[in-house]
């Protein structure tokens, strides 16, 4: 069975971010970038369902401009087989994406899909469960184990309370949280035979899908600067304080 | 107007130590601004490397003398509780045949009349040290037991702690805008926080000189330089605490390697890195390409390492002069201005001195060591300070 495992290029955690100078997004420009931290977890899932047997073929997907090659690069170092760049300078929204990845679902067939379970960029967390929708497959997301059948995954979820476990019938969607694994990291030989391994280069117009935004940006702003606190002489200005200007007791 | 002594603009690691040192020399009211936090910006992504190695003496000294404070740093800074986090693992430098050789050698000869304890090892002896490297091509080897390396931020924080409790005050998230100067006399500094005056300031700007330069209409050459850093891990070839740091003059980007957490290696290039326009402290993109660049370096002197991991990667900023050693002291036609900048990638292995000669020069007290090669003047009269191994940190 073949597994994909969906990869984005995200402005890395290590950097802070700052919003440009006009208000329309936040600068990627001469910046370090890297694999989404879920989605090197997703890669790393799919890698060892191959390693255990699990899968005969793992494909990592990745939407975005002509850089995002270096991830798919990453990916392919991790474990992944082959690669595939649908190429789009354009703004990608969920939706957009979740479409785009629906069409490669239907090229390459694979029975399981993994995905990170959001993006540390935009933190929207709505791919995974936006394309088990476009696809009517079954989804279990937050995932922190998986156990595979012949023709089910049983995962196990991270939920509020606690732990779910559930079985899903193949195809599915998984999306991953932190705790499903902790992926290996890349090694020269492995980044050196990725530059062998094949990537495709596809466009949404050639899935036929239109990414263009639902959602228009209206303005990104910098959170306010929290102000600095002030010392109180003693317990008493203190009440006073939090009575009368908190408002708090 | 608030009114001090001094303001040393700044609180990275240098800028922290002339503050120490301003009032351990008796500095009544010191005032130091930082345009971010203590430590933030260029000291907290320094490797950390200490060592007395270089090619120009004058640096030798200053290193020598930063050392022995590094080497017994509590009791300097009389706080039991500080540390600069040392580990005395020692430094080796390899030249294979070559045109690094002879300047390695005459460094090496350069140092020991210095007085600095120092061996040159066979390649048995350098195996015997560092068991994970081969030495087959090696034409000479030295090594310096009293070296090692230590965390910059520590170092800094520990400084300006000291510095507080000594009197000084430090005001961080401060910028400061210009400088204030009436005929040729700096009377004070204007900030984000208001206008303070002061007879003497000390300019502690990094990759931020060019602003000073505005200020005064000063030639001061720097330039913003990025380098990248990689943490790599290797199985069955820990790089461990008691491994020295290594100088691989052979490598084509003359790589410097020392133990990241006691079984990683930290590994860079030591010659030039990518200019930027601004001076900008973010991290920056690293390839993969680049990646498979140092790490095929790495991988000659180190064999194990063909099949090492990436365990993380960042990059860091220095501020570069044409010759690769930094400006220190008096600006010529500015009365009441002293600088200490352009470090290129080196500074930290010199913050104690530095601090110390720095806060000496503004209090108008004979300096340790003479500051004369050191300023700013060579860039016009040509008397530059550049190390034998031509561009590159270990000058």
């Amino acid at each position: 069975m073949k597994v994909m495992a969906a990869v984005k290029r995200v402005v890395d955690y290590n950097v802070k971010v700052r919003v440009k100078a006009d208000g329309s997004g936040v600068e990627t420009s001469n910046v370090k970038m890297s694999m989404n931290p879920f989605d090197e977890i997703a890669v790393e899932a799919a890698t060892r369902l191959k390693e255990g047997g699990h899968a005969s073929e793992v494909i990592a997907v990745t939407c975005g401009p002509a850089q995002s090659t270096e991830t798919l690069r990453t990916a392919l170092a991790i474990g992944a087989d082959r690669g595939v760049l649908i190429q789009t300078d354009a703004e990608l929204q969920p939706l957009a994406v979740a479409k785009l990845l629906k069409a490669a679902v239907e090229r390459e067939q694979p029975r399981l899909v993994i995905l990170g379970k959001q993006a540390i960029d935009d933190d929207a967390g709505q791919t995974g469960q936006l394309l088990a929708a476009l696809l009517d497959w079954p989804q279990a997301t937050f995932a922190s184990h998986i156990e595979m059948g012949a023709d089910t995954a049983t995962v196990t979820r991270e939920v509020d309370g606690g732990l779910e476990v559930i079985q899903v019938v193949l195809p599915a969607i998984v999306t991953t949280d932190l705790r499903l694994n902790e992926p290996r990291y890349v090694t020269l030989p492995n980044i050196m035979k990725a530059k062998k391994k094949p990537i495709d280069t596809l466009s949404p117009a050639n899935l036929g899908v239109d990414p263009s935004p639902r959602l228009k940006t209206l303005k990104v702003v910098e959170p306010a600067a929290r102000k600095a606190g002030v010392r109180v002489s003693d317990v008493a200005a203190l009440v006073d304080k939090l009575k009368n200007e908190a408002k708090v007791i | 107007m608030n009114t001090y002594d001094v303001v040393v603009i700044g609180a990275g690691v240098i800028g922290s130590s002339v503050a120490f040192h301003l009032q351990k020399l008796g500095a009544k009211s010191v005032l130091v601004l930082d345009r971010a936090t203590i430590g933030a910006g260029t000291t907290s992504q320094s490797s950390g490397i200490l060592r007395t190695h270089y090619s120009v003496k004058e640096n030798v000294e200053l290193a020598r003398k930063s050392w022995a404070v590094f080497n017994d740093f509590a009791a300097y800074l009389g706080d039991d509780e500080a540390s600069c986090g040392i580990v005395k693992s020692g430094y080796m430098i390899v030249a294979a045949d070559g045109d690094k050789v002879e300047p390695l050698r005459a460094s090496l000869e350069q140092q020991k009349s210095q007085g600095i304890p120092l061996e040159l090892l066979s390649a048995q002896q350098a195996h015997e040290l560092m068991p994970i490297a081969r030495f087959d091509d090696a034409a000479l080897i030295g090594f310096e037991p009293e070296a090692g390396f230590a965390d910059a931020y520590l170092t800094a924080t520990s400084f300006a702690r000291a510095a507080r409790r000594g009197g000084v005050t430090i005001r961080e998230n401060v910028t400061v805008n210009r400088l204030l100067i009436e005929n040729g006399r700096v009377r004070g500094v204007s900030t984000s926080a208001g206008d303070f005056a002061a007879s003497m300031v000390v300019s502690t700007q990094n990759i931020w000189t060019p602003e000073l330069a505005g200020w005064t209409g000063a030639t001061l050459p720097v330039s913003p330089e990025r380098h990248a850093v990689l943490a790599l891990e290797c199985e069955g070839a820990a790089y461990t605490y008691t491994m020295p740091v290594f100088k691989d003059l052979a490598s084509p980007g003359m790589l410097y390697c020392r133990s990241y957490g006691g079984n990683q290696m930290l590994v860079s290039e030591g010659t030039a890195g990518e200019k930027l326009d601004t001076a900008d402290i973010e991290q920056g993109d690293i390839s993969m390409d680049y990646v498979v660049e140092v790490g095929a370096q790495v991988a000659e002197r180190f064999p194990a390492y063909e099949a090492a991991g990436i365990a993380s990667s960042w990059t860091g900023v220095y501020d570069v002069t044409p010759d690769w050693n930094p400006v220190l002291g008096a600006l010529p036609g500015i009365e009441g201005l002293v600088v200490g900048y352009g470090f290129s990638g080196h500074g930290f292995k010199l913050s104690p001195t530095v601090g110390k000669v720095l806060a000496q020069a503004a209090l108008g007290l004979p300096t340790d060591v003479s500051l004369t090669p050191y300023s700013v003047e060579r860039f016009a009269t040509g008397a530059l300070l550049t190390g034998k191994y031509g561009v590159g940190a270990v000058s």
